[in-house]
């Protein structure tokens, strides 16, 4: 299920022109999802390509680790569509968007802090006009920590590749 | 089958190697010392990289954290629980 900037926002606190994902694609909900950024020289992004290594005009790796980390942090709190999306339509509709109720993902309702960010390695850039896709796998889980593995992309090809990992922590416990 | 003293030298080191503690010797690891808190000084994320080293090197999955308490209380623990998941995998 896609979802829209939209719906992210309602989902982790990250607000422009520090969110860093324009959509996230669920491929399973709590475990795998795709979140892309177009990188458009406007607002925070301009301030990048301006003023780092601005010959290159390139996304800094430790953004493409952040918007990596949005993405998870998205993945493990996305609400499920309630049972009135219809099959077939992978766009989400911010009003059919339900949170945990359903039970079709135990992690909704939380929020995943990130504690530890695991041997990143960069081979290419990520360059202003691209469309940056990361790539979050779940590794494991143990207790309240969630290892998610990361690639980010750039048309296919894979440009860096890490993990982070989050404490996820229930928003229902918490209030 | 492999001898407890040798998995336990083993196990010394995947925890330097996996948890990045090249300032430690694999002597200076006691096997009865509490892995975490006062003995190693391992914290709760440092667990979650080990559970992952178990599953790769010996196909051993830790649970949840009560399992986990009682295999990483100290390497002595760790190694006989690995020898006991061992046994009943094979």
């Amino acid at each position: 299920m896609r979802f829209t900037a939209e719906d992210i926002v309602k989902v982790i606190p990250h607000r422009p022109p520090f969110l860093l994902i324009d959509s996230v694609e669920v491929v399973e909900f709590g475990k795998c999802g795709v979140g892309e950024k177009e990188l458009i020289g406007d607002g925070a992004f301009g301030d990048f390509f301006d003023t780092y290594l601005p010959e290159k005009r390139v996304m800094p790796g430790p953004m493409i680790i952040e918007a990596a980390a949005q993405t998870a942090a998205f993945v493990v709190a996305a609400p499920t569509a309630n049972s009135s999306h219809k099959d077939g339509d992978s766009t989400s509709d911010p009003s059919t968007i339900s949170n945990s109720s359903t039970g079709q993902n135990d992690s909704a309702n939380s929020m995943g802090y990130l504690v530890k960010i695991g041997s990143f390695s960069f081979d290419k850039y990520a360059k202003e006009g691209d469309v940056l896709s990361l790539h979050v796998t779940l590794d494991t889980v143990f207790g309240a920590l969630h290892k998610f593995d990361v690639k980010a992309k750039v048309s296919d090809v894979e440009i860096a590749r890490g993990s982070l990992t989050f404490s996820v922590v229930s928003m229902m416990a918490s209030g | 089958m492999e001898d407890r003293n040798e998995l336990i030298s083993k196990l010394k080191l995947l925890i330097i190697e996996s948890l990045q503690m090249e300032d430690i010797e694999p002597a200076e690891i006691e096997v009865d010392a509490p892995l975490f808190g006062n003995g190693l000084g391992l914290d709760s994320i440092d667990a979650l990289e080990l559970v992952v080293t178990l599953e790769k090197e010996f196909g051993i999955i830790i649970p949840d954290e009560d399992v986990g308490k009682e295999a990483f209380a100290s390497l002595g623990s760790l190694a006989d629980f690995v020898l006991r998941e061992r046994k009943d995998l094979s």
